[in-house]
């Protein structure tokens, strides 16, 4: 799938990636390549801004921790982005639910 | 010895970034992190040597000058908001000011055209702040704006408080060059609630200033058509003012000239005729000269929109 597809959704993905608990950058990364079998590809750099948009957004919070000697900046969601998420969800899948009835309707 | 490419990145990386010390450094750790975590992957995965796994992980993050780039958006957004919340400040500390001016201030201070610059000032800078706070709040759930949005949202921040501020110095030329003697005594404590409301103002427009510093360099350096995005950001904030909005639009001139107008009719029926002239010159002049930096006049060569 094309990455400008998914660049104006990578805040919701990476939300929803912290909704089984903190996570650092490329554990997000890795869990969405692996979740979505690959299809979904991002510029890996690019989480990064979007991690600390959402950050000074309040919707996450972040912290060091060492993990196998190595020291790393850990996220998880705030009560406030885990409401943000359900919203955002919401949206999404009625979106999509709208802009599926109308491919399917298409010859 | 050659340094490694993740190495050499990061140092392109902390030449692209334009941010402060902190935040630079927490990146540049976290980049360098994801790097050797994803080239060990890829070194395990796919038993390429140490240098090559290095470069795969290079191309998978992006080009320093994109990351860079992105995280110039995302410290702007963020600057964009801190600032807005200082001008609204300046504007409610400027306005307290003015409004307590014009209601206790002593007879001789209240004379014509003194006071003339804040009103006209205030005006300005309701509309062009009205208009960036319309704009940031559409996208509050959103912590990315785009670029051409920040650039209207500095605009309008930039606009009210220059205008309060330069408003607050038209005043003191205003009366420190009065032609009779005063009695400054009793003006003492009207100067002073001025000062401090053009001292928020000063910091307002600091604040603005650098966020127009961040922003500058964003989005394509086309000029930006704020009219074309002005329907979508009241129908989102405010519903029942779509159809206003729409109508201001498709027909720019013709809603500047009935503001105009009836500001003239008001002052007319008032018996201020003369501030009737003032008022709706200075509205036609504000609309012709920042229309377009606010986005509610369409630049030059902008298709017309159609109410058909």
């Amino acid at each position: 799938m094309r990455s400008d597809v998914l660049k104006g959704q990578l805040e919701l993905v990476a939300l929803a990636s912290l909704r089984g608990g903190p996570r650092h950058g490329y554990a997000i990364i890795k869990e969405l390549r692996e979740r979505s079998g690959g299809k979904l590809d991002v510029l890996e750099g690019t989480l990064y801004p979007a991690l600390h948009r959402l950050e000074h957004a309040g919707l996450v919070k972040s912290s060091w921790s060492t993990e196998g000697g190595r020291r790393r900046r850990v996220y998880e969601l705030t009560t406030k982005g885990r409401r943000e998420l359900g919203a955002q969800e919401l949206e999404w899948r009625a979106f999509a639910r709208a802009l599926d009835a109308v491919l399917g309707g298409a010859p | 010895m050659s340094e490694s490419p993740v190495s050499s990145y990061l140092e392109q990386l902390e030449r692209e970034l334009r941010l402060r010390r902190a935040p630079r450094r927490r990146l540049l750790a976290e980049t360098a992190d994801h790097l050797r975590s994803c080239a060990e992957d890829i070194a395990a995965a796919e038993g390429v040597g140490v240098a090559e796994a290095e470069r795969r992980a290079l191309v998978r993050f992006g080009a320093a000058a994109v990351v860079a780039r992105r995280f110039a958006h995302a410290a702007a957004s963020t600057s964009a908001r801190s600032a807005l919340a200082w001008v609204v400040t300046a504007f409610a500390a400027y306005a307290v000011a003015a409004i307590a001016f014009a209601a206790a201030a002593p007879s001789w201070l209240l004379d014509f055209p003194q006071g003339a610059p804040s009103a006209l000032a205030l005006q300005v800078s309701f509309v062009a702040l009205a208009l960036s706070v319309l704009r940031a709040q559409r996208f509050r759930s959103t912590p990315a704006l785009d670029g051409s949005g920040l650039r209207l949202i500095t605009n309008g921040m930039l606009v009210s408080t220059l205008a309060v501020t330069a408003a607050a110095g038209a005043e003191l030329v205003l009366a420190v060059t009065r032609p009779a003697a005063a009695p400054w005594g009793e003006a003492r404590h009207w100067i002073l609630l001025f000062a401090g409301a053009s001292a928020v103002g000063v910091v307002g427009t600091a604040a603005a200033i650098a966020t127009a510093a961040r922003t500058s360099g964003l989005g394509s350096g086309k000029r930006t058509d704020g009219t074309a995005s002005l329907v979508g950001d009241v129908a989102a904030v405010i519903p029942a003012l779509t159809t206003v909005a729409v109508h201001v639009v498709a027909h720019p001139a013709r809603t500047s000239a009935l503001v105009a107008g009836a500001a003239f009719g008001a002052a007319t029926v008032a018996g201020a005729g003369a501030v009737g002239v003032f008022e709706t010159t200075a509205i036609v002049l504000a609309y012709l000269t920042l229309g377009r930096a606010l986005g509610i006049r369409p630049p030059r060569g902008a298709p017309t929109i159609s109410l058909e």
